[in-house]
């Protein structure tokens, strides 16, 4: 709803400017908008926090900025006379739905649209103008807060029942819409149908029209969380059910139906009849004690007792006061205030925030330790930089038609937006090429990227860390593979197994196992034409990923030191022709049992083409010996260089390329 | 020329040549002086020239001062010689080789940072899984089931019942550390966040929060305020105001919303700022005496605060970017850019 300014100050005996309005309304956190602001009429809109149902009217916010500049409220007057009999009868079905219920009728009473002061009014108040009485208990719902509803008495059948919806039971709303209700939906029925859902909207069957001449109105209290359940269900707000989910109370219920009467009766005539209501009517109102040194220390800002005692009486709130303790006894409409803190709050409001003292708090050092967890991502986030990828951050929520790039099922949602962010990702895989794609079409080359984060497990239903690895260019697959040596290297782990043999996953490609100590450790990929088509990638890429959760040990060891080596080291360069399927690994195991004093074997550089026969490869690597008590003299290196060449010859039939 | 004249002279040169050897910085300059000052027809050369004509008397002395000056020459001409290497022309306008690393997304940049400051005031870092139960989302946080408030955070659901969900806030860590450990501590928590909010220029469904609580036994309001304002100050500059107004959280009371001057506009009012001069970067309050009892800490004997903010919010005005999805696009052309 909409606040004018024109309106709010008829609630107020003494004046106060516009500015001071808006001034006093940011104090209070309730952020106002101006709508509108011209010469004659401010009109605002405010932010209402989700416990303050009585700031969703004027008469709430008169009160709310009263004590600011110690005006004083003033209610609108209420003037009738009863001239009917007619009692209607009403009935609770079960009191937990609703609290109170009551409601009077009118006779005789002249139903026509609104005249153009009362349109004008409704209209700067946020709502549709319609016919005069609709009109009115709008108006009196934006002054009091209380959601009237105005029913044609003649289209009512005997009497008034407040219950649950039967299963399957319809009905059609004002809005002209067919409903389908069940049991957890709370309606207004008579003797034969449903004329109302509660406390949400008006049913078209008992609607008052332009020949309606007798009224029925009503006024209730309806449970909080029985109108949230139904409104959610039927996915319909309305402005009454938003102000019934926060909570009214049985006061502002009576008062409002007084009022509302009232104005019919001023504007449209007719004959009133008795209040009929059943429920509670009166609430005990709380009291809550606040003691003013709870005060101090909970805000840490010494605030007089006068200040206290003026700011609780302008707010309508009743006080005594036993030395340290105020003991406030709370309005019927304060229904947010229940706790001492509630009172505190409302204190430091009103004195100000900017007026509590900053400071630091002086605390004995206890240290709070920090999660390994996060740790753990700090550290593979730089090791990972340090290695040259960028790094990279995808959604968790996947398109539904990703799900198949995933080597297992996804974890889907109840209520997506959209089809394009419905499952939870399995694998960082598809978001790590979909990034490649993004890239490419802007004119990027060559990308080595990670991410670190975390995928969802459907079996499990659990989630873990996982770092995804893509790389773009030449030579794809040994760059990444490259890469995820040398992070496990910087684990202290050298003894990785590679299982080419595990296959192809259908929609992603050739599969690479990692193996560390005999268990899964991670998977590259080599993806195959269907996904490189998918996302429209070219074949210059590879992707994998690393479940770091199982190398938490590894990664946060102590490094031992050992002392640099004393003696020289000697190099030797080797270039032997192979068979093309050669398994290095092998190879080295085989040259590492020959128990020579070598220190290192490294693969310097590969080649395949015309300069060496079909079916071959060739591979050039350097040895590094060292002997860790002496110098090697130069005939026992080459005496070892001899036995390296024999031993390949012998083993792999391998060539010396020339 | 007489003998004072021609010494003058000397020491002009001797000046001359250190000046003019000071300013060379390239070979071939170094050259150029070395055949003007020692070369053939040099200013050694000329004067060695005199030697001849000079009185008989003063030909010994005159001959050792220009031996000083030689020697003084060549000790210059050694020692740039010694600090420029000779390679030839070397045009120095040309561009460097530029040297390619791994960055680090700005989401983790930011992060850390903010992580960094709280450290610094031994906070603790803290994590909690994304797929939360309804219980440490909402019900721990004084929200039980139907609570208008829980209106605040639209939330994605992962079973029918809609008790498993992915959490809307970092919150639920709260719940999650206190259950574990006894007060007092301060600790914050990071970690990605989902609400149900279509994805625009300022919202994202999936982003990124950091939340912070501290418990003791004497923790007001006050200190909230200090320590809020410093990360602030050390966040976006020493010269940034810091703005508290009352807002409303199940979770706290009471419950604040922290705003500082507009980091574009200085508080002038722009349309970062909707005019207003200020930004609104985070929310937080004392920890409600009902969250405590939710965890069994004494609810009288123990009070503590809690702020939350969004990550991306925060560097999104740290580095004046215009658009949440830049965070999730990863553009690389962005990352390069904004990472530090």
């Amino acid at each position: 709803m909409r606040y004018p300014y024109s309106c709010l100050r008829q609630y107020l005996q003494q004046p106060f400017s516009p500015e001071e309005l808006i001034l006093w309304l940011d104090t209070l956190g309730l952020s106002p908008q101006v709508i509108k602001s011209d010469p004659e009429d401010l009109v605002l809109e405010i932010e209402t926090p989700a416990n303050r149902p009585d700031l969703l009217s004027l008469i709430g916010l008169a009160r709310a900025i009263a004590p600011f500049g110690r005006l004083t409220v003033q209610l609108p007057r209420c003037c009738f006379a009863e001239d009917l009999q007619e009692v209607f009868p009403v009935n609770i079905e079960n009191i937990e739905d609703c609290l109170y219920y009551s409601c009077r009728v009118m006779r005789g009473v002249k139903v026509a649209p609104s005249p153009s002061a009362l349109k004008d009014t409704v209209e700067k108040l946020g709502f549709r103008s319609s016919l005069n009485v609709v009109d009115l208990s709008n108006l009196v719902m934006a002054e009091t807060g209380q959601p009237l509803h105005v029913f044609d008495l003649d289209r009512i059948c005997k009497k008034i029942t407040v219950r649950r919806a039967f299963s399957g039971e319809k009905i059609i709303t004002l809005d002209g819409r067919q409903r389908l209700l069940d049991n957890d939906i709370l309606v207004i029925a008579d003797e034969e149908k449903s004329v109302a859902l509660a406390g949400i909207m008006g049913g078209a069957n008992s609607e008052v029209t332009n020949q309606t001449v007798n009224l029925l109105i009503e006024s209730a209290v309806f449970s909080p969380g029985r109108i949230r359940r139904g409104s959610k269900k039927l996915g319909l707000s309305t402005e009454a059910a938003l102000r019934f989910e926060k909570g009214i109370d049985p006061q502002t219920a009576c008062f409002g139906l007084e009022r509302l009467i009232s104005l019919i009766k001023e504007m449209a005539g007719g004959h009133i009849g008795p209040v009929s209501w059943t429920g509670e009517r009166e609430k005990k109102l709380s009291a809550v004690e606040l003691d003013a040194e709870h005060l101090q220390t909970f805000l840490g800002s010494e605030i007089p007792g006068d200040f206290l005692t003026e700011l609780f009486s302008q707010s309508g709130f009743s006080v005594t006061r036993k030395g340290n303790v105020y003991q406030v006894t709370i309005p019927s409409f304060r229904n947010d205030i229940q706790d001492e803190v509630d009172l505190i709050e409302e204190v430091a409001k009103y004195w100000t925030y900017e007026r509590i003292p900053s400071c630091f708090p002086s605390v004995e050092i206890i240290p709070t330790p920090t999660s390994r967890q996060y740790l753990l991502l700090e550290r593979i986030q730089d090791i990972m930089m340090r290695l040259g990828c960028t790094e990279v951050i995808t959604s968790s929520l996947i398109p539904e038609d990703w799900e198949k790039f995933c080597p297992d099922k996804c974890i889907p949602i109840v209520n997506p937006l959209s089809q394009n962010a419905s499952r939870l990702r399995s694998c960082l895989i598809p978001g790590l090429l979909e990034v490649v794609r993004f890239n490419l079409t802007r004119g990027r080359e060559n990308m080595q990227l990670f991410e670190l984060g975390t995928v969802y497990q459907y079996q499990e239903s659990a989630e873990k860390l996982s770092l995804g690895l893509v790389v773009y260019r030449d030579k794809a697959f040994f760059t990444l593979k490259g890469i995820v040596e040398s992070f496990f290297a910087e684990c202290g782990i050298f003894s990785l197994e590679w299982k080419s043999s595990t296959g192809c996953l259908e929609n992603l490609g050739q599969l690479v196992e990692i193996e560390w100590k005999k268990g899964k450790t991670g998977y590259l990929v080599l993806p195959g034409e269907k996904v490189l088509k998918f996302f429209d990638i070219g074949s210059a890429v590879a992707v994998g990923e690393i479940f770091v959760e199982g190398l938490e040990e590894q990664l946060f060891r102590i490094k031992k030191f050992v002392p640099p080596p004393r003696f020289p080291s000697s190099r030797r360069d080797f270039s032997f022709i192979f068979s093309e399927n050669v398994v290095w690994p092998e190879v080295e195991k085989i040259l590492r049992n020959l128990h020579l004093p070598v220190e290192s074997i490294d693969v310097f550089d590969t080649y395949q083409g015309e300069k060496i026969s079909p079916g071959c490869l060739s591979i050039s690597f350097s040895v590094i010996f060292r002997h860790p008590e002496r110098t090697l003299l130069a005939e026992e290196v080459e005496e070892f260089t001899r036995l390296i060449a024999k031993t390949l010859e012998e083993n792999f039939s391998a060539r010396i390329r020339q | 020329m007489d003998w004072q004249e021609l010494l003058r002279k000397i020491e002009e040169i001797k000046k001359q040549a250190a000046g003019e050897m000071s300013r060379i910085s390239e070979a071939s300059e170094k050259e150029q002086w070395r055949i003007k000052y020692l070369g053939r027809k040099g200013h050694l050369h000329q004067l060695t020239s005199l030697v001849g004509k000079a009185p008989l008397q003063l030909r010994r002395k005159l001959g050792a001062e220009i031996n000083n000056l030689k020697q003084y020459l060549l000790a210059l001409y050694q020692e740039k010689k010694e600090a420029i290497r000779d390679t030839g022309f070397l045009n120095v306008s040309l561009p460097g080789h530029r040297v390619s690393s791994g960055q680090l997304h700005p989401l983790t940049t930011a992060t850390r940072e903010m992580v960094k400051i709280f450290t610094r005031m031994g906070f603790g870092v803290y994590t909690g899984p994304d797929m939360e139960t309804d219980y440490y989302n909402f019900e721990a946080l004084n929200m039980p089931a139907n609570h208008p408030a829980r209106d605040m955070w639209d939330t994605f659901y992962l079973n029918e019942e809609g008790t498993r969900l992915l959490r809307t806030h970092t919150s639920p860590v709260q719940i999650r550390v206190m259950e574990k450990i006894t007060p007092p501590f301060r600790i914050i928590a990071v970690g990605r966040c989902f609400r149900r909010d279509p994805l625009d220029a300022s919202h994202s469904p999936v982003f990124h929060q950091m939340e912070g609580l501290m418990v003791g036994s004497d923790i007001c309001f006050s200190h909230l305020k200090g320590i809020l304002i410093h990360f602030c100050q050390e966040f976006f500059g020493h010269g940034i105001k810091v703005k508290f107004s009352p807002s409303y959280f199940p979770f706290t009371e009471p419950s604040a919303e922290v705003s500082i001057s507009c980091v574009i506009c200085g508080g002038t009012g722009c349309t970062t700022c909707s005019r207003k001069g200020w930004l609104e970067i985070l929310g937080c309050g004392m920890v409600h005496p009902r969250v405590f009892q939710a965890v069994g800490y004494e609810k009288d004997k123990i009070r503590g605060f809690a702020f939350g903010m969004g990550v991306e919010r925060i560097a999104m005005l740290r580095h004046g970017i215009t658009d949440i999805r830049f965070f999730l696009q990863n553009d690389l052309r962005f990352i390069q850019q904004v990472s530090s």
